[in-house]
């Protein structure tokens, strides 16, 4: 009798065991982010929602199904101003392709005023977002300016580049590589 | 004890982050000068391992040590208890001082 109640108890818990580790298995096609955001390549890209220099919002999670370039700025850095052309150039190129630019003004380092007398000056027409609270900043771990992160449609950051200024080249071969994962 | 500071012009940060290590310095009882190292090239980033202006380095090692696949001209950034900044506070540069030379 002894035996038969342990055999029915070890078979339950042999059972919920299995449907245990099936549940809790992780999808190799599953972004790793979505265990643990973080901003690294391989990573699913963590959103954030910022307001836009010309007054409305922007959220990271609306743009999945685009190829997504988060490129962090201000407007006193070098490498990042000088890398802007290269990088508008772009996004007019292929926008109508699904490509979208962000173009992150880390605003607690900058001056909202500036940002807009930049892109004004360099006629960027894609989105300024902008990080009043260094939010954003934190939350992908900045630790240089420029920063990019080449992200695709699924959300994925597939490339992150430190430093610049970034070359049309570069830029373009990202863009294109993701772009036409999509076609 | 060689201390270095890594930096560009175009960063303007680096004039505010080489105040606070000569202050770190004093404040530790460090008399060593500070070697002033000009990144003007990618090329210069890429064999010095520039980590972006100003960039913090004594006996050769950083005092925020980042591996990247890369190195390019970059304005460093720092996260410091005020925020993003362009350049480490004095107590954060005093904190990395004091733990290279083993003193609490």
């Amino acid at each position: 009798m002894k035996n038969s109640r342990f055999i029915t108890w070890m078979t339950w818990a042999l059972i919920l065991g299995m449907f245990w580790t099936v549940f809790s298995r992780v999808s190799p096609d599953r972004p790793k982010a979505q265990q643990d955001a973080v901003a690294k390549e391989g990573f699913t890209a963590p959103n954030f929602a910022l307001d836009l220099l010309d007054g409305s919002t922007v959220a990271l999670s609306d743009l999945r199904g685009k190829v997504v370039l988060v490129n962090f700025w201000t407007s006193w850095c070098p490498p990042c101003r000088l890398e802007m052309p290269a990088i508008e150039k772009a996004y007019r190129s292929y926008k109508d392709i699904g490509f979208v630019v962000i173009g992150l003004n880390l605003t607690a380092q900058d001056s909202e005023q500036a940002a807009a007398d930049f892109a004004k000056e360099i006629g960027l027409t894609f989105p300024i977002a902008l990080d009043r609270d260094n939010a954003t900043g934190n939350l992908y771990r900045i630790t240089a300016l420029p920063t990019s992160y080449f992200i695709d449609r699924k959300g994925v950051i597939r490339s992150v580049v430190v430093g610049g200024p970034m070359s049309e080249a570069l830029i373009q071969s990202k863009v294109e590589e993701l772009l036409r994962e999509g076609e | 004890m060689k201390i270095e500071l890594l930096y560009f012009d175009g960063c303007p940060s680096w004039e505010a982050g080489l105040e606070s290590l000569r202050t770190a310095l004093q404040e530790e009882g460090i008399s060593a000068s500070v070697e002033m190292v000009k990144v003007e090239t990618d090329e210069d980033a890429e064999r010095l391992k520039f980590l972006g202006s100003p960039h913090f380095r004594v006996d050769g090692m950083d005092l925020w040590h980042e591996e990247r696949e890369t190195y390019s001209m970059s304005c460093r950034v720092y996260s410091t208890p005020e925020g993003v900044k362009g350049f480490p506070t004095v107590h954060m540069l005093r904190e990395k001082l004091q733990s290279l030379s083993g003193t609490p």
